[in-house]
């Protein structure tokens, strides 16, 4: 490998954000080549200003305040008690009626989704373990699918008891391969 | 006349194409069912069991199953199509393509007969035998709807997977899938559909009375090829054993065009960059990004080779190392 090998990833070094590999094989470049370690030094410095200039700026909720104090100038706790415990009861009310809802929800959907977990309990069938609750994972970030038909929300893999069948998180006709 | 004839007949010819229709399938289950054994594995971390199927890979004793399933596997337990239950050892498992090769002590199994998914139509019958819900030997007939596709799977991704119509239930991975001969062309992977469905979106339906559409679920599983190739490795070198460049690659007008060079691997050593396009390899043209990774991956000790590369219109010939891929890439 060449310096302008490595010239692609020093910023990568400098940031901490190579891989424990690219450090140790960067590192052994460094102690040999001075082009490169003044280029180090060079995005060392420039990532110090960065920080300094960041310190330095005017802390947000401060300007905030100041905006805010002479748009809308502090009033009095006259009727603003009345409208938080308005809000309080209308939260709590909606939390209360959520509740009650599911609690009497007919169990037959329930039963019938504790069927389908990826490792899912087979209704007359026995079932070592507990059944793994589901939860959403998001996989929106996925993009090495260009022609992806894509469930954004699935239910996780677990394997802690019962049957197992890994479910899809995303499925396309890849075009490109790693190897 | 004859038309009277021929339409009084339509019901018995129907009636006997069915019959002749179950009673192939039915071969085909009869004859699957001896190679498609029930797995029991323990885990390390938390000391539960999952159940899977597997299928009867060798004479031997070698049996196939899911690479994901074995992994942290404190100790396996196979029930044999004839009923025999025996403990198995993991010989390799391959992550990249999710087979993974058992072995228990026994030389009289029933292997399962290979056949070639390549060969295949789209449409082609296929049936599926496994464990769905703990209930061995479940069949499920269905078709092949695509191949070739790329899965991801517990955040790791698959290529070239087969696409079947056919179900599959937890308990099923591992399965046998089987052609319209009884002969294996996949193992079961995993599953897309509508079971993903989850408590919170019944609870939603249930309240507002909207209802989502809900298709069937489409069921993907390793071709016969990739299980051959991988399987035949471990039980040579006791471990999956690929070439390998650092490379990730497309089909491309010319050759095949690199998307990616990791930084420190072969292809970064032999001076290729992003952009460029391998147009042969080891003297012969390249066309497809599928036959290139094949002839990579086929290399079972490092070896140098010539390729040839254009970049910005230039061609150029380079001499790369092919290298034996690192373990748990």
């Amino acid at each position: 490998m060449n310096c302008d090998d490595f010239r692609e990833i020093l910023a990568l070094y400098v940031g901490g954000e190579c891989d424990e590999d690219e450090r140790i094989v960067v590192e052994a470049h460094l102690a040999v080549c001075s082009e490169c370690s003044r280029e180090v030094e060079e995005h060392r410095e420039a990532r110090a200003a960065l920080l300094q200039l960041r310190e330095e700026s005017p802390r947000t909720e401060t300007v905030w305040k100041g905006v805010r104090h002479r748009l809308f100038p502090i009033r009095t706790l006259g009727t603003d008690w009345l409208v938080r415990a308005a809000a309080v009861l209308v939260v709590g009310v909606a939390i209360g009626f959520l509740g009650v809802m599911i609690a009497h929800r007919d169990p037959a959907p329930a039963a019938a989704s504790g069927a389908r977990p990826l490792i899912g309990r087979g209704a007359g069938v026995s079932t070592p373990g507990n059944a793994p609750r589901s939860r959403f994972v998001d996989s929106s970030q996925d993009s090495e699918f260009p022609y992806e038909h894509e469930r954004r929300k699935t239910t996780s893999p677990r394997r802690d008891g019962g049957f197992y069948l890994p479910r899809a998180e995303s499925a396309g006709s890849g075009v490109d391969r790693d190897f | 006349m004859k038309l009277l004839l021929w339409i009084l007949l339509i019901p018995i010819q129907d009636e006997g194409l069915l019959e002749k229709l179950e009673r192939e399938i039915s071969a085909v289950v009869r004859k699957v069912r001896p190679s498609v054994v029930s797995l029991e594995i323990r885990t390390s971390e938390s000391g539960r069991t999952i159940q899977l199927s597997g299928v009867v890979y060798r004479r031997e004793g070698f049996l196939l199953t899911d690479a994901g399933a074995v992994s942290g596997a404190q100790s396996i337990r196979v029930t044999l199509g004839d009923g025999r239950t025996l403990e198995s050892k993991v010989i390799g498992a391959d992550a990249k393509t999710g087979v993974a090769v058992l072995r228990v002590g026994a030389a009289d199994l029933v292997p399962a007969t290979l056949g070639r998914s390549a060969d295949l139509p789209s449409g082609a019958f296929t049936i599926a035998v496994g464990n769905s819900y703990g209930l061995r030997g479940s069949s499920s007939p269905g078709t092949l709807a695509g191949i070739d596709r790329s899965v991801r799977v517990l955040g790791r991704r698959f290529d070239r997977m087969l696409q079947l119509t056919t179900p599959a239930h937890p308990g099923d991975c591992g399965a046998f899938v089987a052609d319209s001969r009884g002969r294996l062309i996949g193992l079961v992977h995993s599953s897309m559909g509508t079971e993903e469905e989850s408590e919170e979106a019944d609870v939603l339906r249930d309240w507002f009375g909207h209802r989502s559409p809900r298709g069937g679920t489409i069921t993907f599983a390793v071709p016969i090829e990739t299980i051959q190739f991988v399987a035949d490795r471990i039980i040579k070198h006791g471990r999956m054993v690929r070439g390998w460049i650092g490379v990730s690659a497309r089909t491309s007008d010319s050759g095949v065009e690199l998307l990616r060079v990791e930084f420190g691997g072969p292809a970064k050593r032999a001076g290729l960059a992003r952009g460029d396009v391998i147009v042969a390899w080891g003297g012969d043209p390249v066309r497809d990004v599928g036959a290139l990774q094949s002839k990579v991956e086929r290399v079972e000790e490092a070896c140098r080779v010539k390729i040839v590369v254009l970049r910005e219109s230039r061609r150029s010939e380079v001499d790369l190392r092919v290298e034996l891929e690192p373990e748990g890439k």
